[in-house]
């Protein structure tokens, strides 16, 4: 079973050394190899998932060295939820960059699949360092991706893209350097258990490694200060390429529910060694009234959705500073990177639909499927809003039921609220922009480019996903319930901890 | 030792924050290159200074902790492709723009390669 553990990491890698291999073949091998591999990924997401919903903590001690001294990687409820997201989200956008023909260029699948790996390893590994190794390889990846299309507008913007998150990268570097420094490991399982332990003199140096890792991860997740590259930078990628990176922030997410939230305890104000329960809630309330007004600012479809990824980047946050939010944030988490990155693929088929005028919230004759897009519309405005009967709704019911007798539990309740009603007028405005309030048609109607109609497939998948998540709200909300008590109570770093090697025939241990 | 070390990581890191924060591209690629080389110094002495014997050999009872050594190591090829990428990305830029400012905007310094006929100022991108 633990075997399998390696997969979601090697089959994309390797399936990216296969593409860049074929890249003289027809387009139509390349799609098949990256259409098997990414079926093959989400199968065994969905493998992983069904382990790890049953309670299973899979423990694989790579190079079969223990815990704390060899890589090694960790699956638990989290990084199964979040691997699963992960096949979704990718075998839609993949599915939409090949439909849309955004896939034909060289080496996007080769990418797509280095992305993926980069993703999935960032989700599973259990240690410190491997953490900022798989963020290299899905941000180098994602250099590349986000550099298709290549206008001047997308290199300017990836320009600073790249050379924001390297500097990231420098601070997670001295981060993870401080941490070991001090504590003397970089697992996270040993972590926990050793940073509580350590010396009084030691103790503001550590607070300033965790603080600095704070900072790299809001820099992932796109927090106020430090995510304003984000609305330029997805705004102006490919539509497949920007579905995938609403996932890239949940990283960010994911590590500082994984470090601080799991590892170090940081949520119980009692134990803890570092107090984030007044940071981060603030942080997140920051970024997501900026991500809200935002959308309220945008001129074009593609900018509401990436000012909305970045708002739901704020709520995420502002449900892990919590100490009750986990299960919150894990259910919202998916709910947003489904309606965030249906929205970027809707934004797209507009775009294609309406011609000349692209996706820009101004009047003009309707499209040819103004009607089959604006349904689609309709319904992602309901989720994203919060209005029910969609997921958004649940997850903000959950998030305000935990916020009240939460510490300024009402003041974080109103700048939700206002962020909600922005997020609403936004989405009201550009949807009777763009389908009702529409031109008559000129007698001879330039048809830019015919969008195929397969093309909304990944657009359904990515609406059933938001659907089952309102449809199964039960038993999502118990599994993430689960997830957090089992990322707070200390039994994934028992089981790591307690691992053994595998005896080795023939060599003496 | 210390005070020679930790002020050579600081000098690096004082000039690479400089360099980083000026607006020609290249300018920036120096400052991340230099920034880079005193994270890795940094990252070395957490292994601590003081010079005993690596963990090779097995002859020696005291041994230097390899770990950083290795991290370095990583850090160094990361930094080094991704610094190199960079470049790539810099370069097509300020070819194609006519300047390497980083925000594009036509700035004092205009890049002419030879045979190259001198771009056109900026305008302003029409929205489509």
């Amino acid at each position: 079973m633990s075997t399998l553990l390696a997969l979601p990491v090697v089959l994309p890698l390797l399936a990216a050394a296969l593409l860049v291999l074929l890249r003289g073949a027809r387009p139509g091998v390349r799609h098949a190899v990256a259409l098997l591999a990414t079926a093959g990924f989400v199968a065994i997401a969905l493998s992983l998932f069904v382990s790890a919903a049953a309670g299973h903590t899979a423990v694989l001690l790579m190079g079969n060295w223990r815990a704390p001294f060899g890589i090694v990687l960790v699956l638990d409820r989290l990084s199964a939820w979040m691997l699963l997201l992960t096949a979704v989200v990718g075998a839609a956008a993949l599915v939409a960059a090949i439909l849309g023909r955004q896939a034909r260029t060289l080496h996007f699948h080769a990418l797509f699949q280095v992305q993926l790996a980069g993703i999935a390893g960032a989700f599973l590994t259990g240690d410190l360092f491997n953490l900022f190794v798989f963020f290299e390889v899905l941000l180098a990846a994602s250099y590349g991706l986000l550099l298709y299309g290549g206008d001047r507008q997308m290199r300017r913007a990836s320009l600073h893209y790249i050379v924001f998150n390297l500097v990231g990268s420098m601070l997670f570097l001295m981060a993870a350097g401080l941490v070991y420094g001090v504590v003397g490991t970089l697992n996270f399982a040993e972590l926990g258990v050793l940073a509580q332990g350590v010396a009084d003199a030691d103790r503001a140096l550590l607070r300033t490694a965790l603080l600095l890792l704070l900072v790299v991860f809001c820099i992932k997740a796109a927090a106020l200060p430090l995510g304003l590259w984000l609305p330029a930078t997805y705004g102006a990628a490919e539509a497949p390429v920007a579905a995938l990176f609403a996932l890239l922030t949940k990283v960010g997410i994911y590590a500082v529910l994984r470090v601080f939230a799991g590892a170090l305890g940081a949520l119980q104000p009692e134990t803890s060694l570092l107090d984030l329960s007044l940071v981060l809630p603030w942080a997140g309330a920051l970024t997501l009234l900026f991500g809200a007004f935002g959308a309220l600012a945008s001129h074009h479809l593609r900018g509401v959705a990436a000012s909305l990824v970045l708002a739901s980047a704020g709520t995420l946050l502002l449900a892990a500073g919590l100490h009750g939010g986990v299960a919150t944030a894990v259910y919202y988490a998916a709910h947003s990177t489904l309606a965030g990155a249906a929205l970027f693929l809707l934004a797209d088929a507009v775009r294609r639909d309406r011609g000349a005028m692209v996706d820009q919230l101004s009047p003009a004759p309707a499209g040819a499927r103004a009607g089959l897009l604006g349904t689609v519309f309709f319904v992602l405005a309901v989720a994203l809003a919060g209005l029910p009967p969609l997921s958004g709704f649940i997850g903000k019911t959950m998030l305000i039921t935990e916020l009240i007798g939460a510490r300024y539990g009402l003041a974080l309740v109103a700048v939700i609220l206002l962020a909600s009603l922005s997020t609403l007028m936004a989405l009201s405005r550009a949807g009777s922009t763009l389908f009702w309030h529409t031109l008559p048609a000129p007698a001879a109607q330039p048809r830019a480019q015919r969008h195929p109609r397969a093309a909304l497939i990944s657009l359904g998948v990515l609406l059933a996903g938001l659907l089952a998540l309102a449809l199964f709200a039960g038993p999502a909300q118990r599994y993430a319930a689960a997830t957090a008590q089992q990322l707070m109570d200390g039994s994934v770093s028992r089981a790591v901890l307690a691992a053994q090697p595998r005896p080795q025939p023939g060599r003496a241990p | 030792m210390e005070a020679l070390w930790a002020s050579g990581i600081g000098v690096l890191v004082a000039a690479g924050v400089f360099l980083i924060l000026r607006s020609r591209s290249f300018d920036v690629v120096l400052g991340l290159t230099l920034l880079s080389y005193g994270v890795n110094l940094f990252l070395f002495s957490m292994g601590r200074l003081g010079g005993a014997a690596p963990i090779v050999g097995g002859r020696a009872t005291v041994f230097t902790d390899p770990l950083p050594q290795a991290l370095v190591l990583t850090a160094i090829v990361i930094g080094f492709a991704i610094t190199a990428l960079l470049l790539a990305v810099a370069l097509a830029d300020s070819v194609t723009e006519g300047t390497d400012h980083v925000d594009g905007e036509p700035g004092e310094q205009r890049l002419l390669l030879s045979g190259q006929t001198p771009p056109a100022p900026n305008t302003p991108e029409a929205s489509p």
